[in-house]
């Protein structure tokens, strides 16, 4: 089970699995994951690649392709997301769900003036007129500090630099001012520079409106910047969850010791040398009976591959491991 | 930074210093212009006969600037009539049928999977329809007329830029801007006209220009064949009809409407190949 949270869950997903029809037969990506959202908090969800997070997201938006599945609950202000008709889907996305992704270059109509692109949501699920959906599209725009909004709402994308154009996409998903917002490795694709402005003015706004955020990524020090609590994921389970805080003090999983160890700090002196995991990162192919991470585990006992750890709740934490935490 | 200039702009401006487009453009222009506005400048119309000038010669000071055929009908008015009817249909079919394939091509594309399957083997079929017996048996089914001639050639003619538009607007479902707007809430039907449509604009405008010759041509030919515009009503098919049956005698009857034609069909294929240079992105 979840964590019991502090504050009302806005979204509380239960047993999700999503799995991809491939030929050479079906895929897991994401194997029965359950965690809750609360009201206003940043939820980090960290893996490596093929660990299933963004497939995580894009069930909840209904954005998977078209050859996987997502079964299991979702349910958000009493609705489950997974079994709901397109139409209904259609009025909570953009409205009380947003998404912003990873490719702010890709992520714009070429075609479109900016100042429409943030206006469509307004104008098709607020009704509003096409002049106050742009006037509140300006002023978004200006809170996400694009200098001169009134005249840069007239551009083009392709006038904008890569981090202005993120930082329109936040305009654009914080415009309806959703209750969750996810995003999926909103920074991947900008310079490191720019990365800590647009992280920041994201969770600036998601505070200030409110929003609930689900940030997915393989960046560490995103996570530790900015979510409130995070998701360790591998081969598409959960490891280990915890408060922010605590996990980066204290990682009890053996895979979040070795992402910390290989993540690189100022204070060290890279002694020897960076840490790594050895193996390389499962994704798909046949589910083992055992723990995901096994074959990778330097500390790992004989049941581990032979059996599932279960993900036990331990005060604020929550592991799937099964060695004793010491 | 001057005014803000969408791709869209920025591709007409490259299509404004095609010199060649230009000067073709003016030239159409001006043809269209004359056989609109021409007609009524003269006192007759191109179905009046003038018994008193029967095949009348080439003479700039009598009315019958380019004389007339053996009805006595005036040539340069029929010609100029005939234009009206070729332009009409030309521009009138290559918008109808461009918009239905540009429209049919999108939703195919976007939509996928079996809807696109079924709805672009649909297409496959219509193509194997022969065209000449298709446009038979509609002027049987309308009982001939402009009507029937225009539907037999949109009829024919929307299947090329709905395979052109479906492929582009399957590249395009994949693109991340799409999928940010279904995360947006945006409706399938909106999603296609505002986003997956514009996005086509450049291949379709490129396309486009190519088409309106094509329905010209079509035209031409169908009432050359005697299954498109009746006499008395004029079009530059017909009028070159006509003119090829008097070939040997009198040259002038063939020479202007074909002369015509020859110089719009040329207009439209150089404007369409300036469009295409300054539209298609593999060309940079």
């Amino acid at each position: 089970m979840p964590l019991t949270p502090t504050t009302a869950e806005v979204l509380s997903v239960r047993e999700l699995s999503v799995r991809f029809k491939v030929p050479q037969g079906e895929v897991l990506a994401v194997d029965k994951v359950s965690f809750g959202l609360a009201a206003g908090e940043v939820l980090g969800i960290v893996g490596e690649s093929g660990s299933g997070k963004s497939q995580i997201l894009f069930s909840l938006i209904g954005l998977l392709a078209g050859n996987g599945r997502a079964t299991g609950q979702a349910l958000f202000q009493g609705q489950d997301l997974l079994a709901m008709p397109a139409a209904a889907l259609d009025r909570v996305r953009g409205t009380h769900l947003s998404m912003i992704f990873q490719d702010p270059m890709t992520s714009l109509n070429p075609y479109m003036r900016i100042g429409d692109q943030l206006a469509e949501g307004l104008i098709v699920h607020k009704g509003l007129s096409r002049a106050q959906a742009w006037e509140q599209g300006v002023a978004m725009l200006d809170r996400v500090r694009i200098p001169d909004a009134a005249r840069r709402a007239r551009a083009y994308p392709h006038e904008f630099s890569g981090g202005m154009r993120q930082r329109v996409m936040i305009a654009i998903a914080l415009l309806a001012r959703p209750a969750i917002l996810l995003a999926d490795e909103p920074t991947t694709a900008l310079d490191v520079t720019i990365q800590a402005q647009v992280l920041d003015l994201m969770s600036e706004l998601a505070l200030e409106i409110g929003t609930a955020v689900i940030l997915v990524t393989h960046d560490l020090g995103v996570v530790a910047r900015m979510a409130d609590r995070v998701i360790v994921l591998y081969g598409g389970r959960i490891m280990e969850e915890g408060r922010a805080d605590e996990m980066f003090a204290t990682p009890a999983h053996p895979y979040t010791k070795g992402l910390l160890a290989a993540t690189p700090r100022l204070s060290d002196r890279l002694e020897p040398r960076l840490g790594t995991i050895p193996g390389t990162p499962r994704s798909g192919g046949a589910m083992l009976s055992g723990c995901p991470f096994a074959p990778r585990c330097t500390v790992k006992l004989p049941v581990c591959e032979a059996v599932q750890p279960p993900l036990i709740t331990q005060q604020s934490r929550r592991l799937a491991c099964h060695l004793e935490p010491s | 930074m001057g005014k803000s200039l969408s791709t869209f702009q920025l591709q007409l401006r490259r299509f404004a210093a095609n010199r060649l487009a230009m000067l073709s453009l003016a030239v159409l222009a001006l043809i269209t212009s004359a056989c609109f506005a021409g007609p009524f400048g003269f006192s007759f119309t191109g179905e009046d006969a003038d018994f008193n000038s029967i095949s009348a010669p080439i003479d700039f000071a009598t009315p019958h600037l380019f004389g007339t055929d053996d009805y006595g009908r005036d040539l340069l008015v029929r010609v100029l009539e005939g234009g009206r009817v070729s332009l009409s249909i030309g521009f009138l079919g290559a918008l109808t049928a461009g918009g239905i394939g540009i429209l049919y091509g999108a939703v195919a594309g976007y939509a996928g999977g079996r809807s696109d399957r079924l709805m672009m083997r649909t297409v496959e079929v219509l193509y194997g329809f022969p065209y000449v017996i298709l446009v038979i048996l509609l002027s049987l089914l309308f009982g001939g007329g402009n009507l029937a001639l225009f539907t037999a050639i949109v009829f024919s003619l929307w299947l090329t830029p709905a395979v052109i538009v479906r492929a582009q607007a399957q590249s395009l479902a994949k693109r991340a801007f799409i999928e940010a707007a279904r995360a947006g809430g945006m409706t399938p039907w909106s999603i296609v006209t505002l986003h997956i449509v514009p996005n086509c604009a450049s291949v379709v405008i490129a396309y486009g220009a190519l088409l309106v010759p094509e329905v010209i041509l079509s035209e031409s030919f169908l009432s050359f064949l005697g299954i498109g515009i009746k006499e008395p009503q004029a079009s530059w098919g017909n009028l070159i009809q006509t003119g090829t049956a008097a070939m040997d005698t009198d040259l002038r009857l063939l020479l202007l409407p074909g002369g015509l034609l020859a110089a719009v069909l040329f207009c439209l294929n150089f404007i369409a190949d300036g469009l295409r240079d300054a539209f298609d992105p593999n060309d940079r």
